[in-house]
């Protein structure tokens, strides 16, 4: 009971439709930490989808939304050992730190695992 | 115009909401690239011009989004499915 509670607040997000080809795309080394390479995403433990949108600003008309431990499993499944970590960047912004650069198969294991829906916080910048 | 597929969500970790290029992830593409050339930055469901500029601390080439040309792309759930980009090793 304890343990699926705290499950349903392990929300990661991203702005966009979560491809393989978009994981792989956005996987580089963050530009303020040395030796940290991986994606960005929106993921703070306890906070909702709505805030964590919110917080991105995200410009897409779709988000991604997934689950920290799902990430992890597939990467596990995969053969892989990959984690979230808190990196600088806007609101919850965090790196999904994974090997440099994206495999193939790990961008389809983590890309499975995201749905995909309306941006409830759409953005438009002018 | 030229056209650059892009990850947006890139632009969570620059100050001024620039997007970047991957280019050592595609060859060639650095050489197409010059600052101040206008391209168009696209993913699956948005596209939008933009002017390049080179980081010069990190090597990075960026592009800052010109918002008012932004388009919203049709969404093709087919599209998820097509696995990632191929490498030619």
């Amino acid at each position: 009971m304890g343990e699926a509670h705290e499950q349903e607040f392990r929300w990661v997000v991203r702005s966009g439709v979560a491809t393989p080809r978009q994981l792989q795309e956005g996987t580089r080394q963050h530009s303020a930490v040395p030796n940290l390479y991986g994606f960005s995403v929106q993921y703070e433990v306890g906070v909702p989808i709505e805030e964590l949108v919110e917080a991105g600003q995200f410009p897409h008309p779709r988000i991604s939304v997934t689950m920290e431990p799902q990430l992890i499993a597939a990467a596990r499944a995969a053969g892989y050992s990959i984690r979230v970590v808190k990196s600088p960047g806007r609101g919850f912004h965090c790196t999904v730190e994974v090997p440099y650069p994206l495999s193939d198969d790990l961008a389809v294991a983590l890309s499975t695992t995201f749905v995909h829906c309306a941006n409830p916080a759409l953005v438009r910048r002018s | 115009m030229l056209r650059i597929y892009v990850d947006f969500n890139t632009m969570m970790t620059d100050p001024e909401e620039r997007v970047y290029i991957n280019a050592p992830l595609h060859d060639g593409l650095a050489a197409k690239l010059r600052p101040g050339r206008t391209v168009l930055l696209w993913s699956e469901d948005l596209e939008v011009q933009a002017v390049i500029e080179y980081d010069e601390d990190h090597g990075d080439w960026l592009a800052r989004p010109d918002w008012s040309t932004s388009q919203d792309l049709p969404y093709d759930p087919d599209s998820i499915h097509a696995g990632a980009r191929k490498r030619v090793s």
